[in-house]
C-alpha cells in the first residue's frame, strides 16, 4: 500500500508530467488561460489518461510484447486513444448538444497530446505492474491538472505585469514554467 | 498566402525564419524542451522530426482528397503515427545509440504538435512539391533551434559542446540540464527572436 | 503596457504608495542587522563576503537593468538591497563567491525584474534564489562549515534522530546558514518589524501555530507523547524563523485578506513540516514558501471580499 502511495505522489509531483518530464508544455501555455479552461483540460486529460491507460496495458504486455510487436505500440495506443477520446465525445453528445459543440476540439486535441501519449507508452515500456501503472497514470494527471490550475492562477496576476516587450507571450509563461518546476523540486525529498 | 505566390523557396524562408515552428509559432515544445540536454541529441531529435515531417507532409498533401474533413485528425494520427513507427525501426537498426539517447521521445514523434500543425494548416490544402519543401524549411527551422538550445544547455550544464570542453569542469551549472533551465533558455531564445522580428507577438 | 498612455491597468491591490516603499524597504534591512551581525560574528569574515556580494550582485544589476530600460531609479527603493541580504542569510558560511553571485543574479533578475519589477513578481526572489541554488548546485548548498569543520547543522541532525541543545539554538552558536542560526537576533529584528508595523502577525503566527501542532501529532504518533523538546527545536532550527517572519510575510507574494494570510501562513507551516519529517530537511522553508507562493492566487480566490454593494 505504502508503495502505491509513493507512487501517487511520485507521478503528481516529483514527476511531475509537464515540470519535471516537459511532457504537456504546448498545453500549459495554450490551455491555460483562465481558470476553466485550465479544469476543463485537466479533467479531460485525467479521464482519457485513466480509460487508455487501462486498456492499452493489457494489450501492450500481453498482445504486443507476447508477439514481438512492441514497434506497434505507438500506433495501437494512438488509436486506442482516439477511440476513448471517441467514445467519451458520443456519451457527451447523447448527453448534451451544446457541451459536445463546446468540448469537441478540445477533446479531439488530446489525443495529440504529448501527456497522455507520452505516460501510457512509459508505463509498458518500463514495465511496471498493472496496478502500478493505474496509478502513474491518474496521478500523472491530477499532477497536471493541478499545474494547469496553478498556472491559470498566476497567469490571471500577471496578466497586466511590466514584462519586457521580448519577453511578452510564450516566453514569460515559460519562466513562469520554470520557477513552478524549482518550487516543485522541493517535493524530490519526501520519498 | 495564396497559393499563387507561394513556391518552395518562400516555403524554406518561412519554415526557417519568418514562421520558425519553435521560436515564432511556438509549437512542438515537449520534445524541444526534454532531448536538448546536449546538441548532439538536438541534432539528432531534429533531424530525425524532419524526416516525419517531410514524409507525413508528403503522404497527407498527396491523399488530401481521400481524408475526410471531419475525421481527418484521425488520418493524421494513422499516417504520422505509421511514419513515426517506421523511422524509429531504421533508427532502431542503423542508430542503436542514438535512439537509446532520445528513448520515449521518438515515438512521441508521433505527436508532434509541429507535424500536425503543418499538416492541419498546410498539407491539406496544398501540392505535394509545396509540401515537401514547407517540411524541409519547418525541419531544417526547428533543427536549427533545438541544436543551438542543445549547445547552450550542454555548455552551461557540463561545459562542452558536442562533446568538446569549452569551460572547465567544476563550473556547471546543472539546473541548465533540468526542466527549469531549459524552460528559462528556450524563453530567452524566443525572446531574442521576438526582438530581432521587430516585436512581432504571438 | 502602452508606455504614452496616461492610464494604468493593473492587479490589485490598487493602492500604492511609491514614497513610503524605501522607507518600508529600510526598516526590513534594519530588521535583518542582527542576524546578519550575528551570523559574521558566528562565522568569521568570509561571511561578510559572501553578504557583500549578493547585495552587491542584486544591486548592480537593477542599476544595469534600469539604465536600459530608462525608468526611473528603482534602485532607490532599496528593494534589491533587501533581496540580497535575505538570500545572503539562507547560503551556508563558506558557499564559494560565484554560486552565490549566480543566485543573486537568477533572484533579481529572473524572478523579479523579467515580471516587471517590484510589486509584480509571483514569487519571493531570494526564497526561488535559494532553491535554484540547491539544485544547481547541492553539495556546496549542503555543506556546512562551522569553527573550521565540516559539520551537520541542528536540522540534519534532528532528522537523523538525534538530539539537540536548545539553549544553543536559542543564542546561534551552531552550525547552519549564515542568518539562520540565532534565534534570538531573528526575534529582536522580528519585534522591530511589528513596532514598525510592517508585517502583519497573522502569516508568522500561523505559520508557527501550524508547525507546532504537526510536530505534536508527529510525536504523538511517533514517540508516545507530545515531545515539547522536539517542537521546540524545530522551531529555532533551521530557516524556520527566518522564513516566518522575513520572507513568508513579503507584501508582494503574500495573500492581500485577512482570512487569506491564515491559510497561507498554516499551509506553509504544514509544509514545511511534511518536508522536514519526512523528506529532506535543508531548504524545506524555502521551498514550502515557493509552493505557498503558488497557491496564493488560489487562496485569494476563495477569500475574496464581496465587491461593495454585489448580492453574493
Amino acid at each position: 500500500m505504502t508503495k502505491l502511495i509513493y507512487a501517487a505522489i511520485i507521478s503528481a509531483f516529483i514527476n511531475n508530467l509537464v515540470l519535471t518530464r516537459t511532457f504537456g508544455t504546448n498545453s500549459l501555455i495554450r490551455d491555460s488561460r483562465d481558470y476553466g479552461s485550465a479544469i476543463r483540460l485537466g479533467v479531460s486529460i485525467l479521464i482519457i489518461t485513466s480509460l487508455s491507460s487501462v486498456i492499452t496495458w493489457p494489450i501492450g504486455r500481453y498482445l504486443l510484447e507476447k508477439f514481438n510487436l512492441s514497434a506497434l505500440e505507438t500506433i495501437v495506443f494512438l488509436l486506442i486513444e482516439a477511440a476513448v477520446v471517441w467514445l467519451l465525445l458520443a456519451l457527451v453528445r447523447k448527453i448534451s448538444e451544446k457541451k459536445y459543440q463546446q468540448l469537441s476540439p478540445l477533446l479531439t486535441l488530446t489525443i495529440a497530446n504529448s501527456a497522455v501519449l507520452g505516460i501510457i507508452l512509459n508505463n509498458v515500456s518500463v514495465g511496471y505492474s498493472f496496478v502500478r501503472s493505474t496509478v502513474f497514470s491518474i496521478f500523472g494527471a491530477i499532477g497536471f491538472g493541478i499545474t494547469l490550475i496553478l498556472m491559470a492562477g498566476i497567469r490571471e496576476r500577471i496578466r497586466y505585469n511590466d514584462v519586457p516587450q521580448p519577453f511578452e507571450g510564450v516566453p514569460i509563461l515559460l519562466v513562469t514554467a520554470a520557477l513552478m518546476a524549482i518550487a516543485f523540486y522541493g517535493f524530490t525529498g519526501l520519498i | 498566402m495564396s497559393e499563387k505566390k507561394d513556391n518552395i523557396f518562400r516555403r524554406l524562408y518561412y519554415g526557417v525564419l519568418k514562421e520558425n515552428p519553435t521560436v515564432v509559432l511556438c509549437l512542438g515544445l515537449c520534445p524541444t524542451l526534454a532531448v536538448t540536454t546536449s546538441a548532439k541529441n538536438g541534432l539528432a531529435m531534429g533531424i530525425f522530426t524532419s524526416v516525419v515531417l517531410i514524409l507525413s507532409n508528403l503522404f497527407i498533401s498527396l491523399l488530401r482528397k481521400l481524408i475526410p474533413q471531419t475525421e481527418r485528425i484521425l488520418g493524421f494520427v494513422v499516417i504520422i503515427g505509421t511514419f513515426t513507427t517506421l523511422s524509429q525501426l531504421f533508427l532502431q537498426a542503423y542508430f542503436p545509440d542514438i535512439n537509446e539517447a532520445l528513448g520515449i521521445f521518438i515515438p512521441l514523434t508521433a505527436v508532434n504538435t509541429v507535424i500536425y500543425d503543418r499538416a492541419e494548416k498546410y498539407a491539406v490544402s496544398h501540392n505535394a512539391a509545396l509540401s515537401i519543401f514547407d517540411g524541409i524549411g519547418m525541419g531544417i527551422g526547428y533543427t536549427l533551434i533545438i541544436t543551438i538550445l542543445g549547445a547552450i544547455r550542454e555548455i552551461l550544464a557540463m561545459g562542452t559542446v558536442f562533446g568538446y570542453r569549452l569551460i572547465p569542469a567544476g563550473y556547471s551549472i546543472s539546473i541548465a540540464a533540468l526542466a527549469p533551465g531549459g524552460f528559462i533558455i528556450l524563453a530567452c531564445i524566443i525572446a531574442i527572436a521576438n526582438k530581432i522580428n521587430g516585436g512581432r507577438r504571438l | 503596457m502602452n508606455e504614452n498612455s496616461n492610464l494604468r491597468i493593473s492587479f490589485y491591490p490598487h493602492i500604492r504608495d511609491k514614497a513610503s516603499t524605501s522607507r518600508i524597504m529600510l526598516d526590513v534591512a534594519i530588521s535583518l542587522l542582527p542576524a546578519t551581525i550575528f551570523g559574521v560574528f558566528n562565522f568569521g569574515w568570509y561571511a561578510l563576503l559572501l553578504i557583500l556580494v549578493c547585495v552587491g550582485t542584486c544591486v548592480i544589476l537593477e542599476l544595469i537593468w534600469d539604465l536600459g530600460n530608462h525608468k526611473r531609479m528603482t534602485i532607490r527603493d532599496l528593494s534589491a538591497v533587501v533581496t540580497g541580504m535575505i538570500l545572503a542569510l539562507n547560503l551556508p558560511p563558506t558557499l564559494p563567491l560565484w554560486m552565490a553571485a549566480v543566485g543573486a543574479a537568477f533572484a533579481i533578475v529572473i524572478v523579479k525584474l523579467l515580471f516587471g519589477g517590484l510589486g509584480q513578481n509571483i514569487m519571493n526572489p531570494a526564497a526561488c534564489a535559494k532553491c535554484f541554488l540547491m539544485i544547481c548546485f547541492a553539495t556546496r548548498m549542503n555543506m556546512f562549515v562551522y569553527q573550521g569543520v565540516l559539520s551537520t547543522p541542528p536540522i540534519e541532525v534532528l532528522r537523523a534522530g538525534g538530539t539537540v541543545d536548545l539553549l544553543q539554538l536559542f543564542l546561534g552558536n551552531t552550525s547552519g546558514c549564515i542568518g539562520e542560526t540565532c534565534a534570538v537576533a531573528l526575534i529582536i529584528g522580528a519585534i522591530y518589524l511589528f513596532i514598525r508595523r510592517i508585517i502583519d502577525f497573522r502569516i508568522p503566527l500561523f505559520f508557527l501555530i501550524a508547525a507546532v501542532i504537526y510536530i505534536g501529532i508527529y510525536s504523538l504518533f511517533t514517540r508516545g507523547g507530545i515531545d515539547m523538546t522536539l517542537i521546540g527545536a524545530h522551531l529555532l532550527s533551521g530557516g524556520m524563523l527566518l522564513g516566518a517572519f522575513f520572507m513568508a510575510t513579503d507584501y508582494v507574494t503574500s495573500p492581500v485578506s485577512r482570512p487569506g494570510r491564515i491559510i497561507y501562513g498554516a499551509f506553509i507551516g504544514a509544509l514545511v513540516c511534511t518536508f522536514r519529517l519526512f523528506g529532506t530537511a535543508n531548504g524545506s522553508v524555502c521551498f514550502a514558501i515557493l509552493l505557498g507562493n503558488l497557491v496564493v492566487p488560489l487562496i485569494e480566490r476563495i477569500t475574496r471580499r464581496k465587491s461593495f454593494g454585489k448580492e453574493e
